[in-house]
């Protein structure tokens, strides 16, 4: 389990990234903190000719504000969502999913950015940037585009990054007071990716009534999923009544694959239990504040 | 002073904990090469390989395939005969023309480095022609099945029939009939350390010299000699450090032929670690066996016979003859009075990974479906748990117990000693077991579902023939014990020190234990089946007995007194009555070796401190164990979550608790895994879709619950330190005892676990299916 | 393949001292520590980061060293299971392994130990929960693992009371 042999590039800016893109094009992979690419090297599943490590571009560094827009550059770790205390308030469904992903010793080099560009339907950050209704930056030596994250997966680790453009960059808008988080995941073992992960948003009116809510659903498809909320939905749920309907009826509307580790009846039922707990969590933390 | 039975920490450890443990892969020899196997990615197929890009890359030192083998090492030889099945199928050392499971090694390409060899594995080309896998071992009995080996009809290996008493007469007597068909799925040993592979071809010491990861050093030592043409005296092996072994270590794979072979060829140290990827298509696995069994009872519950037969999936080739379905069989009717029991088993081949012990070896399969269909009588006939095996266990006074057909090793089957009703009612009590039962009776319906279960065992342990240990005082008074059985982690070099201290009353770091080298010993047979403890053990015992009488006798003559009135004491040999006059066991040594040129003080001795000695158990003793699990099954998810786990086992007289505890709670760690986890799967062509440790998966820390571990010592006739094997007993039970908690916690009707392991998916599958939950007082 | 291979230069410190290599860029870190360094004590059990046996401590994060390339970690300072112990004498968390029996074969051990002192720097005073979660990423096959959470925890007591004993 030894990685086939590769050139490597270590640029140090986003110019020379995006150079050696438009040089290798699908020759190339990106490594950031390599979580996911290095168990894929080892096995010889994917071989590159050339390896462009983003580790020493600073310009990746680091997360800012700016307005209203939380803009996550490619090297952020995801260990940041559990130590940085900033960041946790500014990314609670993040935070909240973070202990999930993986192990401390993987997310202490797993980057944020990383997680999602692999697109594993069942892992966490995908799933939070659908509920966060995330902007993913995709650059190119050609320029920038900013893809939503609900045209952002197109199959089971594919996304709609072309094999010449990178992400530098995620904006997340930034939560108003009247907006709460949840997600929920079950997994086979602690660590592990999810049989089904739930993360939700529900913003409410100074009413306390549900303007948007919406549910990203992992492990139930190829690619994770996302729903809002019909009005019948959030006045149900405004209302009062049962979230339990509202989660049903999402679930039925998924066609989850049966694998090694679950069948498809059990992450349909999860997904309905999932969404009932986190839509549930997330209403009531928006009306707390 | 006694040291025996005391929780002394582990001479092996300080290095371990410092890195600087010896292990296979640490090993680098000037010149070394490296090996990457070309494995067969079909299940049945006949295949045609083309090496000759690999052959002209510059960074392939060699690629061998099973053209360029002598003839002495083109199929591994049966390394383990069994009367039982008489016509084993061994696989071919590298596949000629046809492959019979994914994994199956093809050729072996040698580089400088392991990358390069992998780069050259690469460029080796196979052409498949595949033809219909035989996975499915209900359908391999089948006429229209296709064949795994041409010459083997049914695709049967073997078949086996136990019997004793009259069942069919029981049957007709009995008041209550229960039978059931349950199935266990095939597992691997999964040691964190892979195996792997050292040889050197030493031209000065005209010796191969092999370095490996086995738990019988002296079966390879003598199938190495074999194939490459040499005496047995010419070829050493050696283990250090090994990094767990779990019984798939203890067998002989065609590799560790395969690679003192290209040493020979080559003349260069070649080095071989199969990698995890490799691990989990080709080392061997197992548990794969259908039961179909019934029980009678009488009207009180009282077992009258059990009957059935079992289906055991023995893969492509067989590595260790019928073992495991062998001790399957014996081991049904446990620590149960079964007065009529009939058992027949057919031993199938399929295109799978060879199926040889994994720890349980067979037992965690036999504990499953007897305590599965006690279960489901308890239900059925209305009687409690706990109250059904008090009625059905043998009784103390009953050992020794003979069951009344013949054993794994040929001797009539007998329980040395016994008893499994004390370990039950311990068990019982480490988890409040009546008060608890209370509380489920009044526990409203909406509750947690919480059940208890109870599972108990036998092992046969401690098995014959012989270990043989050499002894040693050396210059400084310290005393060197050297043996054949190598350790994978069990904690001998502490073990049989403490043995050997309590001998001489000298301090625990004065005895130093050397094993893992063929050339300590001149005879050892290995480190499985739960024996190194107690055959080594007592070997070690039966070797400081000689030493003590030659070293007293010796002191005796010194000391001009007679040797009764001798007595060990801190390092010397004293008078028992005057114990300041003696003479060190440094000056005894020191005397018994002479000068050189002068003739030695006393020539009737002969030179030195040293003998050799040696234990053979009439037969197997018998550990026992009783495991009681409290579990609350969550409705909705169907997470099991372990409330309270009480394991109580009798290993006899236990020389390290600490070292105990330890057997155990691994132990029970791999059932949890073989529980809820560890299942290898193939598909219908044969491709194994466990192939990473993302979807082969192991309990963790947060799979597995806080134990508490007890023992009732009945300590065994059979060797002199009367002790029982700790190895499996903890492994055992699990799948059972955990089922039945489920099923008591679950009480529904229609709903009773059948197949092991199980997901929590699974178990939504199952309760879907089931009915209405039962009534509170059936359980 | 047989094309000539790219070489880069790796400087590093390890436990203290300063290394400075050419390696192949796809020399992951683990085979680097082992192979290049001598430093055998880090062991691969699954080469794809799902085992936990080869977890170092990389600029004070524990890491998976057969995650990273060698020449990821190019200026990084590392710690590996050979730098615990001060010469002979055992550091807490190696003496508590040793007093609780948290090791059988000892392979996953350097791992584990390394997890553990990770654990121990961010948290001196973990719940067992805390343990529990933060090893749930190392495999042990032998010990079952109860008494290497006893360990960490007995360690952890030690360290922030030195001087008592648990």
């Amino acid at each position: 389990m030894k990685p086939p042999p590769f050139e490597y590039a270590a640029p140090e800016t986003i110019e020379e990234i995006s150079a050696l893109l438009a040089e290798y094009g699908d020759e190339a992979r990106i490594i950031a903190g390599g979580q996911s690419l290095m168990p894929l090297l080892a096995l010889r599943v994917v071989r590159p000719t050339v390896l462009i490590d983003i580790g020493r571009v600073s310009a990746l560094d680091g997360w800012r504000q700016e307005n209203g827009i939380l803009r996550v550059g490619a090297n952020l770790r995801q260990q940041d969502l559990l130590e940085d205390e900033d960041l946790k308030s500014a990314l609670p469904l993040c935070a909240e999913a973070a202990p999930q992903i993986g192990h401390p010793a993987t997310r202490s080099r797993g980057t944020i950015i990383g997680s999602i560009c692999h697109a594993d339907p069942a892992a966490e950050l995908p799933v939070c940037a659908l509920a966060l209704g995330a902007l993913m930056t995709v650059r190119s030596a050609d320029g920038e585009r900013q893809i939503a994250a609900a045209d952002f997966f197109d199959g089971a680790l594919s996304t709609a990054v072309s094999d010449e453009e990178f992400v530098p960059e995620v904006h997340i808008p930034l939560p108003d007071v009247l907006t709460g988080f949840a997600f929920c995941e079950l997994s086979r073992r602690h660590g592990d990716f999810a049989l089904v992960g739930v993360g939700c948003s529900a913003s409410l009116d100074t009413d306390k009534r549900i303007v948007t809510a919406r549910v990203g659903i992992g492990g139930v498809d190829d690619t994770p999923l996302c729903f809002d909320l019909d009005s019948a939905a959030k006045e149900q749920i405004s209302d009062g009544q049962s979230v339990g309907d509202v989660a049903e009826s999402i679930a039925s509307q998924l066609d989850p694959g049966t694998d090694l580790h679950a069948t498809s009846d059990y992450r349909r039922a999860m997904a309905a239990l999932l969404i009932d707990r986190a839509l549930q969590t997330a209403v009531s933390r928006a009306s707390e504040g | 002073m006694s040291l025996f039975g005391k929780r002394q920490v582990r001479a092996e450890d300080d290095a371990l904990l410092m890195g600087r443990g010896r292990f296979i892969d640490d090993i680098r020899l000037p010149g070394m090469l490296h090996v990457a196997i070309v494995r067969s990615a079909a299940a049945r197929a006949k295949i045609r390989v083309n090496v000759e890009a690999a052959r002209a890359s510059d960074d392939v030192v060699a690629v061998i395939t099973a053209g360029d083998l002598p003839a002495s090492a083109r199929v591994l030889p049966d390394c383990h005969p069994n009367p039982a099945l008489p016509d084993p199928r061994e696989p071919p050392v590298l596949a000629d023309g046809e492959v019979r499971y994914v994994g199956e090694p093809i050729c072996a390409v040698v580089a400088r480095d392991r990358y390069l060899a992998e780069d050259g594995a690469d460029l080796v080309e196979v052409e498949y022609e595949t033809m219909p896998a035989i996975i499915d071992i209900e359908a391999a009995l089948t006429a229209a099945s296709p064949l795994v080996h041409t010459d083997v009809p049914l695709n049967r290996a073997a078949q086996i029939k136990l019997a004793t008493g009259n069942t069919d007469q029981a049957f007709g007597a009995a008041h209550h009939i229960v039978r059931d068909r349950l199935t266990i799925q095939r597992g691997a040993g999964q040691a964190m350390e892979t195996r792997g592979i050292v040889a050197n071809w030493d031209r000065y010491q005209q010796k191969m010299v092999v370095w490996n990861v086995s738990q019988v050093p002296y079966v390879h030592r003598a199938a190495i000699a074999k194939a490459l043409k040499l005496d047995e005296i010419s070829v050493q092996v050696l283990n250090g450090d090994v990094g767990g072994g779990f019984g798939y270590k203890g067998l002989t794979y065609t590799e560790d032929l395969l690679i003192p072979v290209i040493a020979q060829m080559l003349e260069q140290p070649i080095k071989w670690i199969e990698d995890r990827a490799e691990h989990l298509i080709a080392s061997y696995h197992e548990r794969t066996q259908i039961h179909e069994l019934e029980m009678a009872l009488d009207a009180n519950g009282r077992i009258l016979g059990v009957r059935g037969r079992f289906l055991h999936d023995n893969g492509a080739y067989v590595p260790w003859g019928p073992v495991v379905p062998l001790l399957t069989a014996v081991n049904i009717p446990g620590p149960y009075k079964v007065p009529n029991f009939t058992v027949e088993c057919d031993i199938v081949y399929t295109n799978t990974v060879p199926v040889a012990p994994v720890r349980g070896a067979g037992r965690p399969q036999a504990c499953y479906v007897m305590e599965r269909l006690l279960d489901a009588a308890g239900r059925e006939m209305n009687i409690d748990a706990a109250d059904l095996r008090r009625l059905n266990l043998i009784p103390p006074d009953d050992y020794p117990y003979e069951l009344g057909f013949i054993s794994r090793d040929g001797t009539r089957r007998t329980y040395d000693s016994g008893n499994v009703p004390a370990l039950l009612e311990r068990a019982l009590d480490l988890v409040d077991y009546t008060e608890r039962r209370q509380l489920q009776a009044k526990a409203p319906a909406d509750g947690p579902m919480v059940g208890i279960g109870i599972a108990c065992c036998v092992e046969d342990t401690g098995l014959g023939p012989y270990e043989e240990v050499g002894m040693s005082i050396e210059a400084d008074g310290s005393v060197t014990v050297r043996m054949g059985t190598p350790s994978q982690g069990q904690g001998q070099r502490t073990a049989f020190a403490q043995i050997a201290a309590d001998a001489f009353d000298i301090p625990f770091d004065k005895v130093r234990v050397v094993a893992g080298n063929t050339e300590e010993v001149r005879y050892s047979i290995g480190t499985f089946a739960s024996r190194a403890g107690v055959v080594t053990g007592s070997a070690v015992h039966q070797a400081a007995q000689q030493m003590k009488d030659r070293a007293l006798g010796f002191a005796a003559a010194l000391l001009q007194t007679k040797t009764d009135a001798l007595m060990f004491r801190d390092g010397a040999v004293v008078l028992a009555d005057d114990t300041s006059r003696g003479v060190t066991l440094s000056e005894i040594v020191e005397t018994s070796l002479g000068e050189s040129g002068a003739p030695l003080a006393l020539r009737e001795f002969g030179p030195g401190m040293s003998v050799t000695g040696s234990f053979s158990p009439a037969t197997n003793t018998f550990a026992t164990g009783c495991h009681v699990a409290v579990v609350e099954v969550d409705l909705q998810t169907c997470k099991v979550n372990i409330i309270k786990y009480a394991a109580v086992e009798d290993f006899g007289n236990l020389a390290n608790p600490l070292i105990t505890d330890g057997q155990v709670l691994g132990g029970i760690a791999l059932g949890i895994g073989n529980t809820f986890f560890e299942k290898v799967e193939y598909d219908e062509d044969g491709q194994i879709l466990t192939g990473t440790f993302m979807d082969y998966l192991m309990a963790t820390t947060m799979d597995m619950p806080r134990v508490d571990i007890d023992y009732v010592a009945t300590p065994s006739p059979l060797n002199p330190l009367g002790m029982k094997g700790a190895g499996q007993g903890g492994t055992i039970p699990v799948p059972a005892v955990l089922s039945a908690a489920i099923d008591d916690a679950v009480r529904r009707e229609g709903f009773r676990l059948r197949h092991a392991p199980f997901s929590e998916s699974d178990l939504f599958q199952l309760l879907a299916e089931s009915g209405p939950p039962l009534t509170k007082g059936a359980k | 393949m047989g094309a000539p291979k790219q070489i880069l230069h790796v400087d590093l410190v390890v436990n203290g001292t300063a290394y400075s290599r050419d390696v192949e860029a796809r020399r992951t870190l683990a085979d680097f520590l082992r192979d290049d360094l001598n430093l055998t004590g880090t062991h691969l059990g699954c080469e794809h980061g799902a085992c936990g046996a080869c977890t170092v401590i990389v600029d004070g994060q524990p890491n998976r060293a057969c995650l990273v390339l060698a020449v990821q970690a190019d200026g990084s300072e590392i710690q590996t299971v050979e730098g615990l112990a001060a010469g002979e004498q055992l550091n807490p968390v190696q003496e508590a392994f040793k007093k609780h029996h948290a090791l059988q074969c000892g392979f996953c051990t350097p791992g584990f130990l390394m997890a553990a002192s990770a654990l121990l720097q961010t948290n001196s005073d973990p719940t067992e929960l805390e343990v529990r979660e933060y090893l749930s990423g190392n495999i042990c096959r032998c010990t079952g693992y109860q008494f290497i959470i006893d360990a960490v925890l007995s360690a952890a007591h030690k360290m922030r009371e030195p001087g008592t004993s648990d």
